[in-house]
């Protein structure tokens, strides 16, 4: 979830391969192929998986183009990070989703970066958000809107009163326990897609 | 003639003995005597003529030549037949002995023979027992044992070895060589005089230095034999060294031979390895960035299993059904259908602002269905 919610810093000349600007490079291609890929698959994806997402074909050539550009490229930038799940299988995942360009500035103090433009965010479909929150939020807004409705039926004397206050509060207890559990599992998430 | 000649001879004769007749019957009559002997006819005796009450010094050598090969020296002497008195042994000089004059004496002198031994070949002999005229003169007839010491330090690093003795020059012994302490001889029998010989070997000090590396080589070599001085190297850390030859010997090979006619010092050199200090910190980098790397894989395969455990730890929030029996039926399936009419609206808005891709709206919509 850090993925998501936390703002990556990345050096000015890494974070053109973000830029829309660079569309035509492999590496830009690189980031939004894993982005889109690891949230479908909600987890880290495999050369093979990427080459076959941009090239349409997963020949030895094209992983290992790939390969090469992540490792020398995304890599050092700090863009995408590997994770080794056996000998034989590696497998990438972007560092971030919310991406700070920074420049270096030198000083007696030691290098720091100072933060230009704005924060450069890849398309939300691509994020890996879980399934939980958006049906969590869903239910969430059914509930929501029973409850209005349970009031309103109430008011316009749809309801009996014993009927309406056994619905009152089966509704309002399945509300408190679906808005805690958002709370405490996704009030970061909340907070970024909030803004 | 002759007659005349023989007549003539006879008168000066009796004219020059007749005094020292006379003279000898003077002192027997007014003088004292004294009367010197020595005991096994060491020497002549002799006699001192002495005027009454004065004072008279006997003065006797302490040693005499006997021959060419010995001497006699004076041992004790006695006076009017009395007891011996010891005399102190002395080689050289005289021995004097304050003699009354009241009447005649008589003094006898023991002396016994002596012979020289030489040694040759060590600065260090000891005799045992001593020389009883410290001279390395003894008396005849004693048996002495001769000690020298083993080695001898010449220099800082030059010394001789005992290797054997003889006697006159004749054969010599043959003697284990030690590094320390004193030889001693067998006791030699002083019948006359002898020559005892030490022989020494010179040896040289072989110096073999390194600041690294096991040396070997380093001691005491007979003069101009060989010696075989090496050095290996050992397994250094965290900084190694290569042997790279002998200081100031072209020869680099770490063992080699030489011949030793002096003392020598051999020092290696080295150049220092960085190598196993490199390998090491590899290892160290390497263990560390392999530990990093399966943390982080086991990071990553806990990011994925995380994920699914916490949904699976977590209490799964569903939603309570309403108690039918106190509620109408017809109004809780209604109310039940909004619910789930409404959820799938709100996924719609997620799809719609772009969190939610189509493939994954599709899916869950239909999980929400099952729900419901």
């Amino acid at each position: 979830m850090n993925r998501i919610t936390k703002v990556r810093n990345i050096r000015e000349e890494c974070f053109k391969y973000l830029e829309n600007s660079s569309q035509e490079m492999l590496a830009n291609r690189l980031i939004f192929s894993i982005a889109k890929l690891s949230s479908e698959k909600m987890g880290p994806v495999k050369l093979g998986e990427i080459a076959q997402d941009i090239f349409s074909i997963s020949d030895k050539a094209k992983q290992d183009n790939i390969r090469l550009t992540i490792e020398k490229t995304l890599l050092k930038c700090g863009i995408v990070e590997k994770l080794r799940y056996a000998p034989n299988d590696v497998r990438y995942i972007l560092t971030g989703y919310r991406f700070q360009k920074t420049r270096k500035i030198e000083s007696f103090r030691g290098d720091t970066g100072e933060p230009v433009g704005n924060i450069l965010e890849l398309p939300r479909s691509t994020w890996p958000i879980p399934d939980e929150y958006f049906i969590l939020q869903a239910k969430k807004e059914g509930l929501s809107q029973a409850l209005k409705k349970i009031n309103s039926d109430y008011d316009a004397g749809k309801l009996p009163k014993g009927s309406y206050e056994i619905l009152l509060h089966t509704m309002n207890e399945n509300l408190s326990r679906f808005t805690k559990k958002i709370e405490a599992k996704y009030a970061e998430l909340e907070d970024v897609i909030g803004e | 003639m002759k007659p005349i000649l023989f007549l003539l001879f006879l008168s000066v004769s009796v004219i020059l003995l007749l005094p020292i007749h006379s003279y000898g019957q003077t002192t027997s009559k007014n003088e004292i005597a004294i009367k010197v002997s020595f005991a096994n006819d060491t020497d002549q005796p002799y006699t001192i003529s002495l005027n009454p009450q004065e004072t008279y010094t006997l003065s006797q050598s302490y040693s005499w030549v006997r021959d060419q090969n010995s001497r006699f020296n004076l041992q004790s002497y006695s006076m009017d037949n009395g007891p011996y008195q010891p005399i102190d042994r002395v080689s050289r000089g005289n021995f004097t002995l304050d003699v009354p004059t009241d009447t005649s004496h008589s003094i006898a002198f023991i002396a016994v023979p002596q012979y020289p031994i030489e040694v040759n070949g060590t600065s260090g002999a000891i005799f045992n027992p001593t020389s009883p005229t410290s001279d390395n003169w003894f008396d005849e007839g004693s048996d002495i044992k001769i000690s020298t010491p083993y080695t001898m330090e010449l220099g800082q690093h030059y010394r001789e070895q005992l290797e054997g003795w003889s006697v006159d020059d004749g054969s010599s012994s043959q003697i284990t060589t030690q590094d320390n302490g004193t030889f001693t001889t067998t006791p030699i029998h002083v019948s006359g005089p002898h020559s005892i010989d030490f022989i020494y070997n010179p040896q040289y000090y072989v110096n073999v230095i390194s600041e690294f590396g096991h040396i070997e080589g380093t001691g005491w070599y007979d003069s101009g034999t060989t010696a075989t001085i090496s050095v290996k190297p050992t397994q250094d850390f965290p900084v190694g060294h290569t042997f790279e030859g002998w200081q100031g010997i072209e020869n680099s090979s770490n063992s080699i031979d030489i011949v030793v006619n002096s003392p020598r010092v051999f020092t290696a050199v080295w150049k220092t390895d960085y190598s196993p200090i490199i390998v090491t910190g590899a290892i160290i980098v390497g263990s560390t960035v392999g530990i990093i790397i399966f943390r982080k894989r086991r990071r990553g395969v806990s990011v994925q299993s995380k994920t699914e455990s916490n949904e699976k730890v977590l209490e799964r929030v569903e939603i309570k059904p309403i108690k039918t029996d106190q509620v109408d039926d017809v109004y809780t399936k209604e109310l039940s259908a909004y619910i789930f009419q409404k959820s799938i609206e709100k996924l719609d808005t997620f799809q719609s602002s772009g969190i939610l891709s189509l493939q994954r709206h599709a899916k869950l919509k239909e999980e929400i269905t099952q729900d419901k």
